[in-house]
């Protein structure tokens, strides 16, 4: 809107008769500052034309049509000369785009760029970044490893500051229940094993109770027998 | 596949009785009539007509062989495998498993859709194709196979009893010269392929692949006596070896706690299983002397036996991963909580298959190292007593040695 209000005011400015009055001396002092020529029989759109060469210098080499870049150059003189260079966009818009195009992977565990990942390993022991491998003396590995005889499941939780953690599922046949779900607590070389904390009171107390209840309804695979393609028969 | 009623009403039940009775769901039998027994027969020429002439396939000309070289074991031993998951296989079947008249898929043939993609490694849709099912029902199927197999069979895959251990310790001796040896500890990566949200580091082993691992004892006959598994290939062997409860209880002398062998002069010899260098020497772990300081004949004797029978171990290892190529291959994004479940179930089906006295194709095994790719990873943690122990040993095959010159 504020736009066209300007431009219409360029053309009627053109059509006027210039005379030299007082009030002129503000468009006087403007066109000096922008180089423009500040005679009285100015012909700006003469002007304007001679200098279209020179200022199509700036319009971007795929803008092939002389037409349009003759208007865009006028465009972006008049807004120049009325409201700054900020105001309309003198070359064909391309809107940046929101994603980057070739983002950089960030791994979710490590730290945000490498320089400070490294730092942060040197000195915060707490926090390891999972991209870098620390070759530990086999020495210290073993001593490590020793001290870390990690399957004692009353130990308390509160010393596994610093480790990452995953679920696992176990299978060891030496085991009673051979099957259990246990977190893996890691830390550099440092590996503990837990058992998934136990249920509370209250489930445990609900599960039996549902036991109870199944068995007095009396369904097991044992009371049921199938008669070879037949629906199977339950005995009560 | 079972039309949209039939899928309906059975879901219904199920979702009923699952609201009911959520911890007892295993009592409760959903009825549905299996196939008859006549398709039994029929779905096995169905595939074999089917597959024998499919390209990538070398299916020998007579029956037997081509059963055993699609399912890795005779029709007996299918039977027998079949009799042990019958009973859960036929109760709370899903609906994807029950055609278009109403019945239940076969036993068998559900037993062989789930060995078929154990054994041939190859994806759930082209197994279906290969038996004119679809990928949900393999799917299905082969989870319920191995739900089933692993409570029914764990009779095969257990702690030798006393009598059993002698056997054991007997082969080894006649085997490999290794006096009251109990076995052979050995460990292998399973290789995955995880999604971005879940890869982790824990996982990702020393060769940059994500892996599961699985460490087993296998006895003179190449049967897995104790494994575990489930846990993640970042960690180093000897460290899984202290996370199993057979390290617990060999430590705490619940284990590996039979008679000595006296050799006199106060030295004995413990009962032990050997393993490699990527395991501590402990009183009850026997690893080989290091070659580099140079060693008496007695230690090299030693060596040599004690290598013999690792390669024991590793042949085990790669008939495993050979005949349940679905271990050898790289899983696409298995779920790391079930991955477990289709090792144990891959290491029944391998004992089942000794103790039902056929013969593991020694055709199938891996070509190369069942671990290929993977250095030994050295521990050098050594035990004051282990040291003891072996060299006890040492003295008993220097022992052996002068009989042997003397004779």
């Amino acid at each position: 809107m504020h736009l066209i209000q300007n431009l219409e005011f360029i053309r009627q400015d053109q059509t006027k008769p210039v005379t030299h009055t007082p009030s002129h001396d503000w468009l006087d002092r403007l066109r000096s500052r922008k180089g423009f020529p500040t005679s009285q029989h100015l012909d700006l759109g003469s002007f304007l034309l001679t200098n279209t060469n020179t200022i199509s210098l700036h319009t971007r080499p795929d803008n092939t049509n002389p037409t349009r870049t003759r208007t865009h150059t006028h465009g972006s003189i008049l807004a120049q000369l009325f409201n700054g260079a900020s105001f309309i966009r003198t070359h064909p818009y391309k809107k940046c785009p929101r994603k980057q195009p070739h983002p950089t992977k960030v791994h979710p565990t490590s730290s945000p760029s490498p320089a400070s990942s490294t730092t942060t390993a040197a000195t915060d022991p707490g926090i390891f970044p999972s991209n870098i491998t620390v070759a530990v003396p086999e020495e210290e590995r073993e001593q490590e490893e020793a001290e870390a005889v990690g399957f004692d499941d009353d130990d308390e939780y509160n010393d596994l500051k610093g480790f990452s953690k995953s679920e696992v599922t176990v299978i060891d046949t030496s085991s009673s229940a051979w099957k259990a779900v246990k977190f893996v607590y890691r830390k550099q070389n440092i590996w503990k094993l837990r058992d998934r904390k136990r249920k509370s009171r209250l489930l445990a107390k609900k599960e039996s109770n549902n036991t109870h209840m199944a068995i007095e309804i009396g369904f097991s695979k044992e009371n049921v027998i199938n008669m070879g393609g037949e629906r199977p028969t339950q005995l009560v | 596949m079972a039309p949209p009623l039939v899928k309906k009403k059975s879901k219904k039940k199920t979702k009923k009785k699952t609201n009911n009775f959520k911890k007892h769901k295993q009592n409760v039998t959903t009825i549905v009539p299996v196939e008859p027994k006549t398709t039994e027969i029929d779905w096995w020429l169905s595939f074999c007509h089917k597959n024998s002439t499919a390209p990538g396939y070398n299916v020998p000309g007579d029956e037997e062989h081509g059963f055993k070289y699609f399912f890795r074991m005779s029709k007996t031993t299918f039977e027998y495998i079949c009799s042990l998951v019958r009973e859960d296989l036929i109760s709370r079947p899903p609906s994807g498993l029950i055609n278009i008249e109403g019945r239940l898929l076969s036993v068998e043939k559900q037993v062989a859709i789930a060995l078929r993609r154990l054994a041939s490694g190859e994806s759930q849709v082209s197994v279906g194709a290969s038996f004119g099912v679809g990928q949900s029902t393999v799917s299905q199927v082969t989870w319920r196979f191995i739900e089933a197999l692993e409570e029914r069979a764990r009779h095969h895959l257990n702690w030798p009893d006393f009598d059993r251990i002698q056997q054991i310790k007997s082969g080894f001796e006649v085997s490999f010269g290794l006096p009251n040896c109990c076995g052979v500890i050995d460990a292998t990566h399973i290789l995955m392929t995880l999604p971005a949200v879940q890869t982790s580091d824990d996982w990702c082993d020393q060769e940059k692949n994500y892996s599961m691992l699985l460490q087993g004892i296998v006895d003179h006959e190449m049967r897995f006596i104790d494994i575990v598994t489930g846990l993640p290939g970042g960690m180093a062997f000897s460290r899984l070896l202290k996370c199993s409860s057979f390290f617990r209880l060999s430590e705490k002398g619940e284990r590996l706690n039979g008679d000595d062998l006296s050799l006199g002069g106060g030295d004995v010899i413990r009962e032990y299983v050997v393993g490699g260098y990527s395991y501590p020497l402990l009183p009850w772990l026997m690893t080989p002397y290091e070659t580099n300081n140079g060693l008496s004949d007695s230690q090299s004797t030693f060596n040599h036996n004690h290598r013999d029978a690792r390669l024991h171990a590793v042949k085990a290892f790669t008939l495993l991963k050979g005949s349940w190529k679905i271990l050898s291959k790289v899983m696409w994004r298995p779920d790391k909580m079930k991955l477990p479940s289709i090792i144990l179930t891959c290491c029944l089906l391998h004992n089942i298959i000794i103790d039902c006295g056929d013969t593991l194709d020694p055709d199938l095994a891996l070509s190369d190292h069942h671990d290929s790719g993977y250095q030994e990873q050295r521990c050098k943690q050594v035990d004051p007593s282990g040291w003891t122990m072996r060299e006890n040993l040492a003295k008993y095959f220097q022992h052996v040695m002068q009989l042997d010159v003397h004779d």
